[in-house]
């Protein structure tokens, strides 16, 4: 075939191997790809981060809109409070020096009940007449806009220092992390719904198990936003403890066993939570264990520790596996389900492990939003 | 796209059971429902409804 006076055929005639065109043809992608392959690959990554970016953007807006509406309509308020929750999208807390770690717990925890407790002022501030209730959903949705805005903030920085420095290993990590972190931030705007609403979510199964047993017995205040109180099973004495529904809260249990335990002793503690189910776990699925079942920061655990080793008091535990999106979500059914299947092993546990007379604590960890008791 | 996710829809609902024929319903999540609260008087046996679960089912197609 010819075509302005050159032969294609002969022109890309692959068995040539003399053909300066053919060799050209492997050869200079080969050049271009050993010297801008990097860069061709942070161009292909860049334009996927950027996209999931956008995405994050969009929840962090979105998150902070309905928070502004729920404000407003809930307290019934005609200014706007938009400027005084951007401001506290950028409170910071710096967390305590560890080259010394003696100490350290007391010292996080002093740190973070401060924050707590400037934000439950903050709320309070929006409207002297704020029910409990209502301060505790605003609290969270809150926490939910601002770790959003968090995530953000940090995944735009790891972003846009590798394109400064267009530097293809930069970004690698981001984009390992980006799926992980994209999940998180969905259930986190999932999450809202169910916050504004007073719902159930995922977490609140171990203070839905404590409550029932709760029902019809005489509540009192452990500690702030924890409430106990006393039954019997099989000849045994009971102590319930949770945090008080269906405020969106998960009270202070370490704070409340140590008023329980300067009261009485229990002979053992069984503690019910809901824990992180590994891929492929089943939602709604109950394992038992050794040890504080109890998340967080890590303050409330060590004190429930160090309580119960310094009275000898043995803890087991109950969990309900479920994922990061189920556990911040309105609960599902089969974690609802699940609640009388817990509450037949928390009464195996006290049977096998203490005779009648004996004393337990049963403690439900979690948020107890939508939960009473 | 062809691997983008659904959209998946969940709607909230509300059990109750009565406190003395143990009868249960299932109803539609109303605001204000929470857990263990009391609600109205049983249809059948005049007892106290409460509350016993709220979760969220995605209805099948």
């Amino acid at each position: 075939m010819e075509f302005l006076g050159i032969n294609i055929d002969k022109l890309f005639d692959a068995n040539d191997q003399s053909n300066p065109l053919m060799w050209l043809v492997w050869i200079v992608p080969i050049i271009i790809f050993m010297f801008y392959g990097q860069r061709i690959q942070l161009q292909i990554t860049s334009a996927e981060i950027s996209k999931s970016l956008e995405k994050l953007k969009t929840y962090k807006e979105e998150t902070k809109k309905e928070l502004v509406e729920y404000i407003k309509t809930t307290l019934k308020s005609s200014t706007d409070p938009s400027q005084k929750i951007d401001r506290f999208f950028e409170h910071f807390t710096i967390m305590p020096v560890d080259m010394d770690p003696n100490g350290i717990v007391q010292k996080v925890r002093h740190i973070m009940r401060s924050r707590e407790d400037y934000s439950r002022l903050q709320v309070k501030a929006l409207s002297p007449d704020i029910s409990g209730l209502e301060a505790s959903k605003i609290e969270n949705i809150l926490e939910v806009a601002t770790t959003l805005h968090l995530l953000y903030k940090i995944v735009r920085h790891l972003f846009l220092t590798a394109k400064k420095q267009n530097n293809f290993p930069l970004i690698l990590p981001l984009q390992m992390m980006m799926p992980f972190i994209m999940e998180e931030a969905e259930a986190l705007k999932t999450a809202v719904p169910a916050f504004k609403q007073g719902q159930p979510i995922g977490d609140g199964i171990g203070p839905m198990v404590v409550g029932k047993m709760m029902l019809g017995t005489e509540k009192k205040t452990a500690a702030f936003e924890t409430v106990w109180s006393e039954s019997e099973y099989e000849g045994r004495k009971m102590y319930l403890m949770k945090a008080e529904g269906p405020a969106a809260t998960v009270g202070r249990p370490g704070d409340a066993l140590e008023k329980i335990l300067s009261e009485s002793k229990p002979d053992i503690i069984v503690m019910v939570d809901a824990a992180l189910k590994l891929e492929g776990e089943e939602s709604g699925s109950v394992a038992q264990g050794f040890g504080a079942a109890i998340g967080g920061i890590g303050t409330e655990r060590f004190q429930i520790e160090e309580v119960a080793t310094k009275h000898k008091i043995p803890i087991y535990a109950i969990v309900i596996k479920q994922s990061i999106k189920e556990a911040i979500t309105l609960m599902k059914k089969e974690i609802a389900d699940s609640a009388e299947n817990v509450t037949s092993q928390v009464h195996e546990i006290i049977k096998e492990n203490t005779k009648a007379g004996q004393s337990v604590l049963v403690i439900g960890v979690g948020n107890t939003l939508g939960v009473s008791q | 796209m062809i691997f983008s996710k659904k959209q998946e829809i969940v709607i909230p609902y509300s059990v109750e059971q009565c406190g003395s024929c143990k009868a249960t319903s299932k109803r539609k999540f109303k605001e204000g429902d929470y857990i263990f609260k009391n609600t109205d008087q049983c249809s059948s046996c005049k007892g106290q409804l409460s509350i016993v679960q709220i979760f969220g089912e995605t209805p099948k197609e």
